[in-house]
């Protein structure tokens, strides 16, 4: 698999809440097409808000992102297509799928981001059927949020994600909160995605997933910077690294 | 001791979920099948001839034909009518007994004619009218009825912000419920000013919740490509069944509403 | 304070809805220009919280229970026109799904508890905190003041759409054909009950949530954010 194309790129990206509280500071990145990506660090390492970035959500309060070329800046969304082609590109799964299930029932749920990119209805019902067979969630359709267990909501924000089918996929703690079957289903699905040539991007502090979802592991540290980036193996087996960043 | 205030919230929220669940089985019929735009349709004629009707008759007509159309939509007529008559029709009944010795009117037995008239005919028209109102609720599916909202006249910006609201309506009884039940725990006695103050922290957590949950909600959307035209809704098919049951509706009460004026 | 279908005469509930109307168009223009459409998830889920406040029992005085509505303390958080569409959106998902308020009667009820109700307490609320600082005892006061002051008002024409019935409507003798009640019953009544009961609950939430926020420096941040 190729490498080659150089998917998002940050240059000295920091970021702070509020103007004063920082969450990033001073990230140097490169993403390439086709890589699997685990962004490892302890709780409030600014892993979520370096996804955001990477989701086009926030922007950086000092320094440059790009992605596809692109510099990423409110205004860069203004232009129509760009939104559109990005947002059919890149999606995010949220760690608080509440956030993301905003709709009235599954099915409207999955049928979102279809309705936003335009589709006729008609390909709409087949592109449902068909997501929900692979997911196999056709019999939540029906349902509100509110009656799904968390291991059903999380495929089911998936399902909403990946029926646009992107190229790029954030994902934010994908795994928290999941029983051991659910998360089994899971990284079945990540293993899926890396095997299409997707770029996955996985944020964590679940060492143990590590080795089904990336191939390349950054390390952010407790000072909201990447202190570290390598295999998974080089990482792991640094037992006082590990400890030291708050991992172990 | 417990505090009563606590348990009372607690129990409400239980029994709503819990009825929110039950609901959700909407039992096939002919009436259950009409689209939900029909449904709305026919609902706002029925309340609003139900509104102009003075005859006590055909009041009572038309609330009998609510549970008909219940019956033969194979409801479950005792939570039908539970639903119905609890709360506001036993209310209305309590709050409009004094005025049965208020009204003018020839004295009979203490009370007048024309006082009983009165009441009688402010409880049927309350009761007739919640009757119509389950009668669509027991049939459909309430996020459905939600988004048929559009066929009346709400802007689809709202009705998209009503189905959104409706949803994280149980997202928040589930927060609120975990608050109330750790308080529950931790109250050994119980003390009314303080449980009122802690309410209004508990208002305040929420609001704080609500706030950051609204920049998510606003970023998950921005992130699925939301367009300024937020649509979770499939237009809704008409029938030949759907376009009789609005024209049925609308014959029906013109009917009686003639009946009305002339007796 | 939820008037059920049934109470108000035609007349009535279509004068409401009628005054209700450019209310409504004014406030999505208000939110139009100067919120955008990230507010779209704060008031869906501004409604799903006012609703679920709305459940809470709260005790008062001789052991009976009452309900805050929060109208004001949501005023004061994404002001007034914002409430009030928060709260049509409450009155209708209740009104038609939980047979909270009647459909007929979502006009009248939206004017009393979402335009009286927040516009009343939220300038009540300005009005006494004035240029006091926001983390000052005065504006704690002030917020209570205007949940209080806002929730009686709410109430005062909550009777007066009632009782305004009788004269509205009735048959050639006189007899009332909605809400029987005249004002001289419906006004003390209405009034009464909210000035000694519930108009104390709604200030001791609000002011209890208000400094909850304040105190969490959520307001200021609120603002800025």
């Amino acid at each position: 698999m190729g490498y080659n194309e150089l998917i998002f790129k940050l240059e000295d990206v920091s970021y702070s809440y509020l103007n004063h509280r920082t969450a990033l500071f001073s990230i140097n990145l490169e993403i390439y097409r086709g890589e699997s990506i685990a962004i490892i660090g302890p709780n409030g390492s600014g892993k979520t808000t370096l996804l955001k970035l990477l989701d086009g959500l926030i922007f950086p309060s000092k320094g440059s992102i790009y992605a596809f070329g692109k510099k990423l800046t409110e205004k860069t969304f203004d232009d129509l297509n760009f939104n559109v082609f990005f947002r059919k590109n890149v999606v995010l799964l949220f760690q608080d799928v509440n956030a993301q299930l905003f709709s009235p029932t599954v099915e409207d749920e999955i049928t979102f981001g279809l309705i936003q990119l335009g589709l006729e209805e008609r390909m709409i019902k087949e592109k449902v059927q068909e997501i929900g067979e692979l997911f196999r969630i056709s019999h939540l359709l029906n349902l509100s949020p509110y009656q799904l267990s968390e291991g059903e909501k999380k495929k089911v924000a998936l399902a909403s994600l990946l029926i646009i089918d992107p190229d790029v996929i954030l994902l934010d703690e994908p795994t928290n909160g999941l029983d051991p079957r659910s998360v089994r289903e899971l990284l079945d699905f990540i293993v899926r995605f890396r095997s299409e040539g997707k770029t996955v991007i996985t944020a964590t502090h679940d060492l143990k997933i590590i080795p089904s979802i990336a191939d390349k592991v950054y390390v952010l540290g407790e000072n909201k910077k990447i202190i570290r980036e390598g295999t998974y193996e080089s990482i792991i087996q640094d037992q006082n690294f590990l400890v030291e960043a708050n991992l172990l | 001791m417990r505090s009563d205030t606590l348990d009372k919230t607690l129990k409400e929220i239980a029994s709503f979920l819990k009825e929110a669940i039950i609901m959700e089985y909407v039992p096939d019929s002919f009436f259950s099948r009409l689209n939900e735009p029909t449904k709305l349709i026919s609902l706002l004629i029925f309340l609003v001839s139900i509104s102009f009707i003075r005859n006590l008759y055909l009041l009572a007509i038309l609330y009998g034909f609510s549970m008909l159309i219940a019956y033969l939509s194979r409801i479950d007529l005792a939570l039908f009518l539970r639903r119905v008559w609890f709360f506001i029709p036993i209310f209305t009944l309590v709050v409009a007994i004094p005025s049965l010795f208020i009204v003018p009117g020839k004295l009979e037995f203490g009370f007048t004619i024309e006082g009983i008239i009165v009441m009688l005919r402010l409880v049927l028209r309350v009761t007739a009218s919640i009757s119509y109102v389950n009668l669509v609720l027991f049939t459909t599916r309430w996020t459905k009825l939600l988004s048929s909202l559009r066929y009346v006249g709400v802007p689809s910006i709202f009705v998209s912000i009503i189905c959104m609201s409706y949803r994280y309506i149980f997202l928040f009884l589930e927060i609120a419920e975990n608050l109330f039940l750790a308080k529950r725990m931790r109250t050994l006695k119980p003390d009314v000013r303080g449980e009122r103050v802690w309410i209004g922290r508990t208002v305040g957590i929420l609001a704080l919740k609500t706030q950051q949950l609204s920049k998510e909600v606003y970023q998950g959307m921005v992130s699925r490509g939301f367009n300024k035209n937020i649509m979770f809704i499939n237009s809704a098919k008409f029938c030949f069944s759907d376009i009789l049951t609005i024209l049925c509706s609308i014959v029906l009460n013109t009917v009686i509403l003639y009946l009305d004026r002339r007796f | 304070m939820h008037i059920p279908d049934g109470y108000l005469g035609p007349q009535t509930y279509v004068t409401m809805f009628g005054i209700m109307a450019p209310i409504w168009i004014k406030a999505s223009r208000v939110l139009n220009r100067t919120l955008k459409m990230s507010q779209v998830p704060l008031l869906a889920l501004g409604a799903a919280f006012s609703f679920v406040i709305m459940m809470f029992n709260i005790p008062i005085p001789g052991g009976t229970t009452g309900h805050a509505v929060g109208g004001v303390i949501l005023s004061i958080l994404i002001g007034p026109w914002a409430t009030l569409l928060v709260i049509t959106i409450v009155l209708v998902i209740q009104a038609l799904i939980f047979g909270d308020g009647g459909i007929t009667a979502i006009g009248a009820n939206c004017f009393n508890m979402g335009f009286i109700l927040p516009f009343v307490g939220y300038y009540t609320y300005r009005l006494i905190s004035g240029n006091s600082p926001l983390n000052s005892k005065r504006r704690i006061i002030a917020a209570g003041i205007g949940g209080y002051i806002g929730l009686n008002a709410a109430a005062l024409f909550t009777a007066i759409e009632l009782g305004l019935q009788p004269i509205i409507s009735h048959t050639d003798k006189g007899v009332p054909l909605y809400s029987p009640y005249p004002l001289s019953i419906t006004v003390p009544a209405m009034l009464g009950e909210h000035l000694i009961l519930f108009g104390w609950v709604e200030a001791v939430v609000t002011m209890a949530a208000f400094a909850y926020l304040l105190k969490t420096n959520f307001i200021k941040e609120w603002e800025y954010a």
